[in-house]
């Protein structure tokens, strides 16, 4: 499935608004998205999964490069991702460097 | 006494491996997973450890390309496998490429601990391939890599339809 991506930017954040499959044909899309951002400097970045129904470790690697570009006091946010996809983030370790909120509400 | 093991082919397709025919191996094996897993998180699991199998056996197919000028195909089946009076859904693939034995039973784990900062970029695909499937396998056979990714049926979810084995 295509992956469509909207990017809307606040004050202190940006938000990636992302429908459809992060695999391995579409995470550069993403990695694109993010390289595009300024990450050194961001406070936060939120990554809105609610319309998303699969990550492949193309999609994580692409999530811990962000991470990895980004402030340490930074925070990244995964909105709304399926019990699915947590259960992959939680087995690679990767829930250690995200936050995992249901809305964008909880934020 | 030997095992009682007995497999048919569901289907099966074959495509140069290239990230051009992605696609076409993709929606070949989300189809038959989810005519034959019922349980979304089996389901999920086993479309992954595909999605990264068939993702590396194309990055492989393409240095293959570069450095011989070679085309490198990929054929995949879709099996049932009753095996002792289990029954499996088996997805294998077969490719010509240069021979690369994962070395499954011996690799050593993703440190899942490491702090995201120190992670390396790699090994996440094989790491995820081990982790969310029952049984995978690699054989070295005839000249090709043979990988074989297993999910368990729930005991109801054989021949799950009329007409759907193609």
């Amino acid at each position: 499935m295509a992956l469509t991506i909207d990017v809307v930017k606040g004050d202190v954040h940006v938000t990636l608004v992302l429908n459809g499959d992060v695999d391995t044909k579409t995470a550069p899309d993403l990695l694109g998205h993010l390289t595009s951002l300024e990450l050194h400097a961001l406070e936060q970045l939120r990554l809105d999964l609610i319309e998303v129904d699969f990550v492949s470790s193309a999609g994580l690697r692409a999530i811990v490069f962000a991470k990895q570009k980004m402030p340490h006091s930074s925070r990244l946010y995964l909105i709304g991702p399926s019990s699915e996809i947590v259960e992959t983030i939680t087995k690679t370790g990767l829930a250690q460097a995200v936050v995992i909120v249901e809305s964008e509400a909880e934020i | 006494m030997k095992d009682a093991r007995t497999e048919r082919e569901i289907g099966s397709i074959e495509a140069e491996a290239s990230m051009d025919q992605w696609e076409t191996f993709i929606d070949f094996a989300t189809d038959h997973i989810s005519r034959w897993v019922d349980d979304k998180s089996r389901n999920y699991k086993l479309r992954l450890a595909f999605e990264e199998l068939v993702s590396n056996i194309i990055r492989a197919a393409g240095s293959d390309r570069q450095a011989n000028s070679t085309s490198v195909v990929l054929e995949i089946s879709a099996l049932e496998r009753i095996d002792n009076n289990t029954s499996w859904f088996v997805l294998r693939t077969s490719d010509n490429g240069a021979h690369f034995d994962p070395q499954f039973e011996s690799r050593a784990p993703v440190d899942t601990a490491q702090h995201v900062n120190e992670r390396a970029i790699g090994g996440l695909g094989l790491f995820l391939i081990m982790q969310s499937v029952d049984r995978v396998n690699y054989q070295w056979k005839g000249g090709r890599n043979v990988y074989e990714l297993s999910t368990q049926l729930a005991a109801d979810s054989s021949q799950p339809e009329q007409g759907s084995t193609g």
